[in-house]
């Protein structure tokens, strides 16, 4: 039972669902308005989850004295804090918290992918190798883009940008849409599979 | 031959070196450039320039996270500059919970330089949670989808959302993307509601919607900074902006940064193959 | 130099995390990990103000909507995780998120992803009106016609790639590397974007030294 009843409601709504697509009566469509309604309802309460998750490896740590615990310290105490302030300060602009999102956070996140820049160059430089005529290509088709991209490839020669445009809106577009017919169906396959129960992962260790 | 080879081994702090002095030189000198508009932007801008003012709205989802703002940022502050010096009316919101600050960031600030009133002009909607299901709600009635907005103004309070039901209503929606969102928006809203659905990504998926610019699923496309930047230069053409904003006075640094790894990759090109001649053939090879 | 105190804190921990380019240090874990805390905390102010105020008070028991509570039962399903010996009924609610939403995704993905995609590359007589068009001529639709159907049989590990597969799987490469020399070119472009925009707030926010 603690597996049927789940994977019968996913069956049950999924062919549900599928055909309401294709139904447009007034009926159907209030049924539809009706559940997405209540989808968003059902989900808000997740949230309890998400927090658990990511603040229990951290307690866990602390008890336990493992490895780089006290940094679990931080992760928590500005955790709470952040929360406390905008539940006790507010959200909107100009607020405490609105500021340390702003002068704080968002910063810290922007700089850790801002370091991506590096990688992606020390990276290119030791292994991006035209060691096969594929490459060779590859390795063109970059350098034209890059080129077309930037003003000064328009100065050294104004056809620069626009054989870049063409290579992204014809031979790129013609092997991303290849690309995309194989995930449409890919995707179609995987809906079917956990649908029909073929696919389970999603049932975890609860049942 | 000696250094060749020495160039094909560059210390990795010295390429961290490099590449931080070719982005700092172009950002002080602070020259003005031109960018090569691609059609993929025009649509966009001529899309909002067939907009009735004072009438519908273009909806603006800020679907990212601080990380990719620099990137995103300067577009959604363009687009709402347009829409507000031709006085179009915008609702702004948000699938992701982070990108409802940014968007409350940009809104503040468009919205301050344009004299533009929360309510009347352009409404901040906020995070809503629900992905896929909330563009859905939107489709069949956006009043289900946002109870109120981002500052608890109920929806039946605000002026401008009186004649706006669904995406009939709305002629544009402009999605800032970072990830796959842009997908379910085309998906849900352009297929299932036959919305008209704009997308602003960050360059590294820039390639990949090509597919949908082509079929039209897609009205237009700004790609990354260029985007953002040629979106601000048509801005500035077209007399509705005094100044280029930040994507434009950043195309020099990104100039000098592609020479630069052009130059990396050639320079470890030749090293390899310098070094690959040199060693000798092991036999039955 | 600015003087603003919030300016100074974003500038130190901006260069806190760009510590990492030399190594892995104390002052960048501590920058991570408060950042990462910052997000929960973020998430959880979030929806104290807004989505909870919003869908449970305003929507059910301000506007008396008590069928609602059905829902909101079905979510709080989610809360017996706590509870070892029940934690299986917080499948419920994932399972009517997961059913309703393969339901309704099948269909529309299926036209947008694969239907309106085989439209894109069809030929049709209107594309005789200019056959030389760079972008939207015969010639060019040719291209993309072969390119599409070439990179498919690329993808196509079913039978082995011999005979006309394999000249057709040789030409589907070479599309797919304009494709990936296309993404890298794109991708060099945003990551240096990144850090041109905290090299910027640096220069111009901090240091004052670009105006």
């Amino acid at each position: 039972m603690k597996r049927t009843i789940p994977l019968a409601l996913v069956l049950i709504l999924g062919i549900v669902f599928m055909i309401q697509y294709f139904i447009p009566s007034r009926a159907s469509q209030q049924f539809f308005d009706q559940t997405l309604q209540w989808e968003i309802v059902i989900g808000i309460p997740a949230i309890a989850i998400a927090v658990d998750s990511l603040v229990r490896h951290h307690i866990l740590k602390i008890r336990q004295r493992k490895k780089d615990w006290p940094y679990s310290l931080v992760y928590l105490g500005s955790a709470l804090g952040m929360a406390l302030v905008g539940i006790i300060g507010g959200i909107r602009q100009g607020s405490l918290f609105m500021k340390l999102f702003t002068y704080a956070m968002a910063p810290m996140q922007a700089t850790v992918f801002a370091l991506l820049a590096y990688y992606m160059a020390s990276a290119a430089y030791r292994s991006f190798r035209a060691r096969r005529a594929e490459a060779t290509v590859l390795l063109l088709s970059a350098f034209v883009l890059m080129l077309g991209l930037i003003p000064l490839g328009a100065s050294l020669w104004k056809g620069l940008p626009v054989i870049g445009e063409w290579l992204m809106l014809v031979p790129n577009m013609a092997s991303k849409r290849a690309i995309m017919f194989g995930v449409g169906i890919g995707m179609a396959a995987t809906n079917l599979k956990i649908m029909l129960g073929i696919e389970r992962n999603w049932l975890g260790g609860g049942g | 031959m000696k250094i060749i080879e020495k160039m094909g081994r560059l210390d990795r702090r010295l390429v961290y070196l490099l590449l931080t002095v070719a982005v700092i030189i172009p950002l002080v000198m602070s020259l003005d450039v031109r960018t090569h508009v691609d059609r993929s932007t025009l649509g966009l801008f001529q899309a909002i320039e067939r907009i009735e003012p004072n009438n519908k709205a273009v909806m603006i989802s800020f679907d990212y996270s601080p990380d990719m703002s620099a990137e995103l940022d300067p577009m959604g502050l363009a687009v709402l500059r347009h829409c507000f010096a031709r006085n179009v009316r915008v609702i702004v919101m948000s699938m992701y919970i982070q990108g409802a600050a940014l968007a409350e960031r940009a809104v503040a600030q468009a919205a301050s330089e344009f004299h533009k009133r929360p309510g009347v002009d352009y409404v901040m909607m906020g995070y809503r949670p629900g992905g896929a299901v909330i563009i859905m709600n939107i489709g069949e009635n956006i009043r289900k989808a946002f109870p109120a907005d981002y500052y608890g103004t109920p929806f039946d309070s605000l002026p401008m959302m009186k004649n706006i039901r669904n995406y009939q209503d709305i002629p544009v929606v402009l999605t800032l993307a970072s990830s796959g969102v842009v997908g379910t928006w085309v998906i849900y809203a352009g297929t299932r509601y036959k919305a008209n659905v704009a997308s602003g990504v960050t360059a590294v998926m820039a390639p990949d919607y090509y597919p949908f610019l082509q079929t039209g699923q897609l009205l237009g496309q700004l790609s990354g900074m260029k985007g953002a930047a040629e979106y601000e230069q048509l801005l500035v053409d077209k007399g509705y902006y005094d100044k280029k904003g930040l994507a434009s006075r950043s195309m020099n640094a990104i100039s000098s940064a592609h020479i630069l790894i052009i130059v990396l990759i050639l320079i470890g090109n030749i090293a390899y193959f310098a070094v690959k001649d040199r060693k000798p053939k092991r036999e039955g090879t | 130099m600015s003087t603003d105190p919030w300016i100074w804190l974003s500038a130190i921990l901006t260069l806190a995390i760009f510590s990492f380019l030399y190594k892995e240090n104390p002052v960048y874990r501590f920058a991570e990990h408060l950042f990462t805390g910052m997000a929960v905390g973020y998430m959880v102010a979030y929806y104290w103000q807004r989505i909870i105020p919003d869908y449970i008070i305003r929507n059910i028991f301000l506007a008396h909507n008590w069928v609602m509570l059905i829902p909101l039962a079905i979510g709080l399903l989610y809360l017996f995780r706590f509870v070892p010996k029940l934690s299986w009924l917080m499948l419920i609610p994932i399972a009517i998120l997961l059913g309703v939403g393969q339901g309704m995704s099948l269909p529309p993905t299926i036209e947008a992803d694969v239907i309106k995609q085989i439209q894109g590359t069809m030929l049709h007589p209107g594309m005789l009106n200019d056959i030389f068009d760079p972008y939207q001529g015969l010639l060019v639709s040719l291209l993309v016609l072969v390119g599409v159907i070439c990179t498919i049989t690329y993808f196509f590990f079913s039978r082995e790639h011999k005979g006309p597969l394999r000249i057709s799987a040789q030409i589907g490469i070479w599309f797919v590397m304009v494709g990936f020399g296309a993404s890298f070119g794109y991708t060099v472009m945003a990551r240096v974007s990144l850090l041109i925009a905290r090299i910027q707030f640096l220069l111009t926010d901090w240091i004052h030294l670009i105006r």
